[in-house]
C-alpha cells in the first residue's frame, strides 16, 4: 500500500469518526432509559457504525503508513466536528474554540 | 381557557397533559431549555468533567486492548482472553459518560477534551509497555494539548 494511500484512507477515517460523534450527539439528545428506545435510536446506532467503521480504516491506514505522519491527521477529526456542529447543531465557534483546537493539533504532532 | 379547579388536588398527570395540550415531558424539556439558555455558560463544567473521565476509560480500554493483541497469536485464544472483555467494558463505560455530556453539552466544547486521551496513553505506554520514554518533546506535546483543552473550556462562555 502506498503512503499516500494510507494517508487518503486516515482522512476518510476522521470524515467517519466526525459523523459518527454528531450523530451520536443527535442520538443523545433523544435518549431514554429504556433498552428498546435505545434500539430505535437510530441516530445513536448510525454514530457507533460510523466510529465503528472509523476504527477500522485507521487501523487500515496504520499498516500503511508511520504513526507520527498518521496522527496529526487524524486531529483534523476537531475541525470536522466543528465544521458539523456549525451546520447542524447551529453551534457557534468563537477565537477560543478554535485556538484549542489548534493547540491540540500541534500538541499531537510533539506527543508522536 | 379551561376553567380548572385549583381544589381538586387529584389531577392526575394525563389530565394536566390534557389541559397543557401536549406532553408534560416535552414541556419540561422545554423549560430546561430556556433555563440553559439563561446561563452564561453553553456547557456546563459537569459535562466537560464528565468527558475527561470519558476520556481516561476510552485510554484504559485501548491499553487492555494492546495486552489483548500482544498476548495472543491465534483467534480462538484472542476470543478467550479477559483484556479482550475488561477493554470492551471499559470503552461501554466511556461511551455511556460521554453520551451523558453529549445530551446537554456542546459538541464543539465536548469533543475536543476527548483529546485528553493522548495525554493518559502516552503517560501509560512507557511504563506498561516497551514503548518510548517519555521525552521533553512528549511533555512539550503534552502541555500543549492541555493549553487546548483549557482554551476550548475558555470558549464556552456566551
Amino acid at each position: 500500500m502506498s503512503q499516500s494511500f494510507a494517508i487518503g484512507i486516515m482522512v476518510l477515517s476522521t470524515i467517519c469518526a466526525a459523523h459518527g460523534q454528531l450523530r451520536l450527539k443527535l442520538g443523545s439528545m433523544r435518549l431514554e432509559k429504556s433498552i428498546t428506545s435505545v434500539m430505535r435510536n437510530h441516530a445513536l446506532l448510525a454514530g457507533l457504525f460510523f466510529y465503528g467503521l472509523a476504527t477500522v480504516l485507521s487501523v487500515v491506514a496504520l499498516r500503511g503508513h508511520e504513526l507520527s505522519v498518521l496522527y496529526p491527521i487524524a486531529s483534523l477529526n476537531y475541525v470536522w466536528v466543528s465544521l458539523l456542529s456549525m451546520k447542524y447543531l447551529n453551534e457557534k465557534m468563537n477565537g477560543f474554540k478554535w485556538a484549542g483546537i489548534s493547540c491540540i493539533l500541534i500538541g499531537m504532532i510533539f506527543v508522536v | 381557557m379551561l376553567a380548572v379547579d385549583v381544589d381538586c388536588a387529584q389531577v392526575t398527570l394525563v389530565e394536566l397533559r390534557l389541559i397543557a395540550g401536549e406532553p408534560a415531558d416535552l414541556k419540561m424539556k422545554k423549560v430546561e431549555m430556556e433555563v440553559m439558555k439563561k446561563r452564561k455558560e453553553t456547557t456546563s463544567f459537569a459535562s466537560i468533567a464528565y468527558v475527561a473521565v470519558a476520556a481516561l476509560f476510552g485510554s484504559v480500554g485501548q491499553i487492555f486492548y494492546k495486552y489483548a493483541a500482544n498476548a495472543t497469536s491465534d483467534v480462538h485464544s484472542f476470543f478467550f482472553n479477559p483484556y479482550l472483555y475488561l477493554g470492551g467494558f471499559a470503552y461501554a463505560l466511556g461511551l455511556v459518560l460521554m453520551l451523558k455530556a453529549l445530551r446537554r453539552g456542546e459538541l464543539t466544547v465536548v469533543y475536543p477534551v476527548m483529546a485528553t486521551s493522548f495525554i493518559w496513553v502516552s503517560l501509560f505506554s512507557p511504563l506498561l509497555f516497551n514503548a518510548d520514554r517519555m521525552s521533553p518533546s512528549k511533555w512539550t506535546g503534552i502541555a500543549i494539548i492541555i493549553l487546548g483543552v483549557t482554551l476550548v473550556g475558555k470558549g464556552r462562555k456566551r
